[in-house]
């Protein structure tokens, strides 16, 4: 069973959209002197493309085989920066501690996700060149479904919890403009806007897990934490809905 | 740094860490509810959906029983919807999504959740047949008494506002009053506990046809664990009915009790919740295809999170931080 043809389609658009920002957002932090999380960003881009040709098979750009060696890297990558970063930083603030590692996670899911979808779809019938069908697991698949529900469980929490981001740093911004008068935010601001980033970024995927403390973090501000907050929203809302067709 | 930098950037510190205060618990129930709404409307988005027999059948069917001008508004409205499937589902997905993005983004809550009671008691009439509490077919396991009745309720309980200063016990309490609240507890248990004891659900294979009907288009797993629950209950349902009024009824008084005895009825409710969801419900149906929410399951335990009785320290700042308000 197939629904119309255009939602596909235009989650394939928000897909190819989010990965060409993100593309770009690699390519110019540097010119721009700003921060990004480079890994953050590679996925989104990857996920993004992956996606759309899973949509809309005209949109394929690799064979699956390479899709899937490219997110069982990926995953590799946050699972290992996971374990890393709890090694490094067990036992101290729990709080800072769980929304950087939630972050590691958070992609490792996603990762998983996309490999799930990879290796558990039926392909259809332009499977030698990467494309498949979404629209219902089949055959071994159809009783393996706690893990997709897993997946889309986690998608959605982190899509929420980002939201939710999203609003605490408006109100920061606003907090910021009441405490310190329009001048000094013009005037010395210059910083603190970067910080207030910078708490944006504690609570989201923006983390600060490699980036260099201090002042180095003041001197190159993070690049459009709330843009990258709305990709990865609307990366978990597209998968969620891919995984979906799947259950 | 400047001096007003570090002020304004130790304000803001101490600011961002009583919004990430981890007994904020109002928050995070609100924002469990944002996720089951976004959950809701992405499950809109299924194939299904979007064909003539989501509106023409699989609603129409809800018709049943009701009576007859309920039956014709449902009647009228889903063959409306059948009519114009893919437009009505769109809709249907899309406010479902913006229901849950309100929720999660703490300036529209407000909005999104008088949106949320407002779509939820028309999903209710016309989507559900008023949860089939007319056509004698509401059963606990199933879904009475509907579970989008219970995204209302939790709304409602869930109200960015305090609606007195004074220390309450529960989540709960906050918004609409400890009386009030525990009013709406009685009455879902209490109301539950009935149903359970209502016609052809007390009936011996009252339970085993509702369980075994379930099993039609679940994975095999879920539909071998529908058997063998099914096969349980055969012959046995005016028991495990009887039963399950029983534990339902306890649900009920318990928000009564002291905190320690409440506490053991809310843990009570989680379980039931959980084991309704998974047992009676299979999920909500959303692994056939069809499955339009969660169901009342995840619904139940939400309710009873917050009727969570919490200690004292952890009262004053829940329920007096301007921060908990969610707003």
């Amino acid at each position: 069973m197939q629904g119309p043809g255009w939602v596909p389609e235009s989650f394939a658009g928000l897909m190819i959209a989010v990965s060409i920002y993100c593309a770009v957002r690699l390519l110019t932090s540097r010119a721009f002197r700003r921060q990004i999380n480079v890994d953050v960003n590679v996925a989104h881009v990857t996920m993004g493309v992956a996606m759309a040709g899973m949509l809309v098979p005209a949109l394929t750009t690799l064979p699956m085989g390479v899709w899937e060696a490219v997110f069982v890297g990926l995953a590799g990558w946050f699972s290992w920066q996971s374990v890393r970063f709890l090694a490094r930083h067990f036992g101290q603030s729990a709080g800072r501690d769980l929304h950087h590692v939630s972050h590691y996670l958070t992609h490792l899911v996603m990762s998983c996700a996309m490999l799930y979808m990879y290796l558990a779809a039926p392909t259809g019938g332009a499977a030698s060149a990467g494309g498949m069908s979404m629209g219902g697991a089949t055959g071994a698949t159809a009783n393996f479904v706690g893990l997709p529900l897993f997946f889309l469980i986690v998608l959605c929490a982190s899509a929420v919890w980002h939201i939710d981001s999203l609003s605490l740093s408006s109100s920061n911004q606003l907090a910021l403009v009441s405490a310190m008068g329009a001048n000094e935010l013009t005037g010395g601001g210059g910083r603190a806007i970067p910080q207030g980033q910078t708490m944006l970024a504690e609570r989201s995927s923006l983390s600060v897990t490699d980036a260099p403390e201090g002042p180095d973090l003041n001197e190159r501000p993070f690049m459009a934490p709330r843009l990258e907050l709305a990709c990865h929203v609307a990366m978990c809302i597209t998968m969620g809905y891919m995984l979906i067709l799947m259950l | 740094m400047n001096d007003a930098s570090v002020t304004v950037s130790a304000n803001r510190s101490t600011a961002t860490r009583e919004q990430r205060e981890p007994r904020d618990i109002r928050r995070a129930l609100q924002l469990v509810l944002a996720m089951v709404w976004l959950v809701d409307g992405l499950l809109q988005f299924q194939p299904f959906m979007f064909t003539r027999a989501f509106g023409s059948q699989m609603l129409a069917a809800t018709a049943q029983g009701n009576p007859s001008a309920v039956a014709h508004s449902i009647t009228w409205a889903d063959l409306v919807i059948g009519h114009h499937s893919v437009v009505a589902d769109t809709v249907f997905a899309v406010v479902q999504i913006l229901i849950g993005f309100g929720i999660a983004w703490r300036p529209t809550i407000k909005p999104a959740l008088a949106l949320s009671i407002v779509w939820s008691c028309g999903v209710w009439w016309f989507g559900e047949g008023l949860g089939g509490l007319f056509s004698g077919t509401a059963n606990p396991i199933n879904g009475a008494p509907g579970a989008v009745l219970l995204y209302a309720a939790l709304a409602a309980l869930l109200w960015p506002a305090d609606r007195t200063r004074a220390t309450t016990s529960f989540i709960a309490a906050q918004a609409v009053g400890e009386s009030v609240a525990r009013g709406v507890w009685i009455a879902l248990w209490g109301v539950l506990g009935c149903f359970a004891l209502l016609g052809a659900n007390r009936s011996p294979q009252g339970l085993h046809q509702i369980v075994s009907l379930m099993a039609t288009g679940q994975p095999r797993w879920l539909a071998g664990l529908d058997h063998h629950v099914a096969n349980l209950l055969a012959h046995r349902g005016l028991g495990f009915s009887v039963g399950l009024a029983a534990i339902l009824g306890i649900i009920a008084v318990g928000v009564f009790l002291p905190a320690r005895l409440a506490r053991v009825a809310v843990v009570l409710a989680l379980v039931l919740g959980a084991g309704i969801w998974v047992l009676g419900e299979n999920f909500g149906g959303i692994f056939t295809g069809s499955g339009t929410d969660p169901n009342s399951g995840p619904l139940l335990m939400l309710i009873a999170a917050a009727y969570w009785p919490y200690r004292h320290g952890s009262r004053r700042e829940v329920g007096l931080r301007p921060e908990a308000l969610g707003v």
